[in-house]
């Protein structure tokens, strides 16, 4: 278990320079939003209470994990493949690292949430707005099943685009375009309308005109295990890319 | 002990020929300890099995002996040995093959006799 | 260099690796076909084979970096398929730079030691600094030469019981290729192991290799000592009816004809008798290099 945990390290501290600027920005952002606010009340001199409202923290977590797992994945999976880790110990190390960076990412944003309330800047969590009965506990396993599946969806895609390459990456960025445009004929053609929209309803734990943070967590976590499942299976007898 | 080896001879023959032209020489006098194969191998980028090989040739012939612990030796009376063995080689070598020549070139062997002895002079 | 760092491996276990009918098809094409050989331990192997032979996917699957159509390989009986114990006892240097390339070499060095609880940070440190790489620089900015060098240096730094080379001086200059050489055989006298080393320079290796084997057209051709396989040929030069004379019924590889005289490559051992026949017909018998011999068995008639 020593090399388990040296692996997850090495990972980890691959990542520390991305979470420094991550970190960095959010923290500029936060300064720059501050300032204009300051200048804008001056100028204006009335006390207006200013209507930017900063609610990113859990799309950015995600979207920096889901684009963070899927480009390091093929370095960390060349280096360490040449090195004679095996795929089981490398995805072992994977998953503990997903867990792992999920935990610091969650973690980082609240103290990131800290940071701009002590600035003053109005500002809120994305996912109490749409789960307004959420507890302080589900909102937490909420906000760190959605980092888990962001990560672990990512892995899944990128995992994917190293073995079958070229084809997968295609159909992958243009994945959106084709939901996004042929989705609704389907949708409208055969009627589907509804069916989507009662799944998707119920995935995102909306139930009996009431958000379910628990449920859609739940839904997160199946579908990460899902996801991870499936990379196994993919990553198994990989062949590496020499 | 500066060698080039050949690749186009046996490398241990060729090891086992320069550390015999060495003791010849008297680089390696007799009861002197030479260097151990490990050591050869590395200074002449050659396997240590094939350092061993040509050690071994010198060791079964007497030439050198070894120390348990210690390394190899150069045996006494190797300079005699060795010269013993180069002269039936000179013979083989060079020998036959000059009666060989001049067999061809009709050459008697009062004639061949001279020749030497005027080569001799010319000294 | 001293050696009191070197943690001896426990119970001095044997190494050897049974590679068994492995056979790796890439659509219609055979890369390797039913390749069996046995390596002993604690030797140091030259793996020859022209371009395309098939030696670096050899390589590969045995390092299990890639899948076999068919086949397996052991070690100590046990299948080296994604068996961590038996993958971290062996260290392979790719041809290619598959390190991270925004990775310094120092860090390389230190992920080295995640697999290779044995490897010598000390031994590492020397070696970088003898061959002038300077330990702070990236990956990325690495020239060829360097890259090697890199690689080599993990590699021998591993103290691992297998250590597979795959071209291992490509962009090292005549200088450096002779001190990588006696590197070599330092490092392998003071811990001897298992090396099994894939090069184009035959001539430079043929002293260092004990056993050489020598694939072709993903084929085992030959797989013996070096010494051994010296004997087993030899070249006759002579005038061109004599030399025929005396190849009657021998196995001649490769023939140069230059006007009257004939130049021929025997696969056969010579023997005394051979060598008076051979006196007799005024043919000069001469040894030939590991380099002449894989040549002509890999080519020329034997490119069938």
């Amino acid at each position: 278990m020593n090399k388990l945990f040296n692996i997850v390290a090495y990972k980890l501290k691959n990542m520390k320079k991305g979470i420094f600027i991550l970190t960095l920005v959010m923290v500029l952002i936060a300064i720059l939003t501050k300032i204009t606010e300051i200048s804008i009340t001056l100028k204006s001199n009335t006390s207006t209470t200013t209507t930017s409202i900063f609610s990113g923290f859990e799309l950015v977590a995600a979207i920096f994990l889901f684009i963070g797992i899927m480009a390091s994945f093929k370095e960390n999976f060349n280096h360490l493949s040449v090195n004679g880790i095996t795929r089981k110990l490398f995805f072992k190390s994977e998953i503990v690292f997903i867990a792992a960076a999920s935990l610091m990412l969650f973690i980082l944003m609240l103290l990131l949430y800290v940071f701009y309330d002590f600035l003053e800047i109005n500002t809120k969590f994305m996912l109490y707005s749409i789960y307004t009965s959420a507890s302080p506990a589900s909102f937490s396993v909420l906000f760190i099943s959605l980092l888990l599946m962001a990560s672990c969806v990512g892995l899944l895609f990128t995992v994917l685009s190293y073995r079958y390459g070229t084809p997968v990456i295609l159909f992958l960025s243009l994945s959106p375009v084709l939901i996004f445009t042929i989705g609704p004929i389907l949708v409208y053609r055969f009627h589907l309308s509804d069916i989507f929209i009662r799944f998707f309803s119920y995935y995102f734990g909306y139930v009996n005109n009431s958000a379910r943070p628990l449920l859609a967590s739940l839904n997160f976590i199946i579908t990460s295990i899902v996801s991870c499942g499936i990379s196994w299976i993919v990553i198994r007898r990989m062949p590496v890319k020499m | 002990m500066k060698i080039n080896f050949d690749n186009d001879r046996s490398i241990y023959l060729q090891l086992a020929e320069s550390i015999e032209d060495d003791i010849l020489k008297g680089i390696f006098a007799e009861e002197e300890q030479i260097p151990s194969t490990t050591q050869m191998s590395v200074q002449y980028r050659i396997n240590p099995a094939t350092a061993a090989k040509g050690v071994n040739l010198l060791v079964d012939e007497g030439i050198i002996y070894k120390k348990r612990g210690i390394g190899m030796f150069v045996s006494a009376g190797a300079k005699e040995k060795i010269i013993n063995k180069r002269r039936q080689q000179f013979f083989d070598k060079f020998i036959i093959s000059m009666l060989e020549e001049a067999k061809k070139l009709g050459i008697p062997k009062q004639e061949l006799i001279k020749m030497i002895e005027r080569g001799q002079i010319n000294e | 260099m001293n050696k009191d760092h070197i943690i001896p491996l426990a119970e001095n276990p044997s190494f050897s690796i049974q590679i068994k009918n492995i056979s790796k098809k890439y659509g219609n094409v055979n890369a390797l076909n039913d390749v069996s050989i046995s390596i002993e331990d604690k030797k140091i192997y030259g793996l020859l084979g022209r371009n395309g032979a098939g030696k670096t996917t050899l390589l590969n699957i045995l390092t299990n970096k890639i899948y076999p159509t068919s086949g397996e390989i052991l070690i100590n009986s046990k299948s080296i398929w994604e068996n961590q114990d038996m993958q971290s006892q062996i260290c392979y240097m790719t041809e290619k730079n598959l390190y991270p390339r925004e990775m310094k070499v120092l860090d390389i060095f230190k992920s080295a030691q995640i697999t290779y609880v044995n490897f010598d940070m000390d031994m590492a440190l020397s070696l970088a600094s003898y061959f002038k790489l300077n330990i702070k620089k990236k990956n990325k900015s690495l020239s060829k030469g360097f890259e090697s060098i890199l690689k080599i240096i993990v590699c021998l730094a591993s103290n691992a019981p297998v250590v597979i080379m795959d071209e291992p001086v490509l962009g090292l200059d005549a200088a450096v290729r002779d001190e990588f050489y006696k590197m070599l055989l330092e490092n392998y006298v003071q811990n001897p192991r298992t090396f099994i080393i894939s090069t184009h320079l035959i001539e430079e290796i043929s002293s260092l290799i004990e056993e050489a084997i020598i694939l072709h057209k993903g084929r085992i051709l030959v797989k013996k000592p070096v010494e051994k396989l010296l004997e087993e040929g030899y070249s006759a030069t002579g005038k061109a009816e004599n030399v025929d004379r005396y190849c009657e019924g021998r196995n001649v590889i490769h023939s140069e004809t230059i006007g009257k005289f004939k130049n021929n490559t025997v696969l056969e051992p010579y023997e005394e008798r051979d060598m008076e026949y051979a006196l007799r017909l005024d043919i000069e018998i001469m040894p030939i290099s590991l380099q002449k011999l894989f040549i002509h068995m890999t080519g020329g008639k034997s490119n069938e």
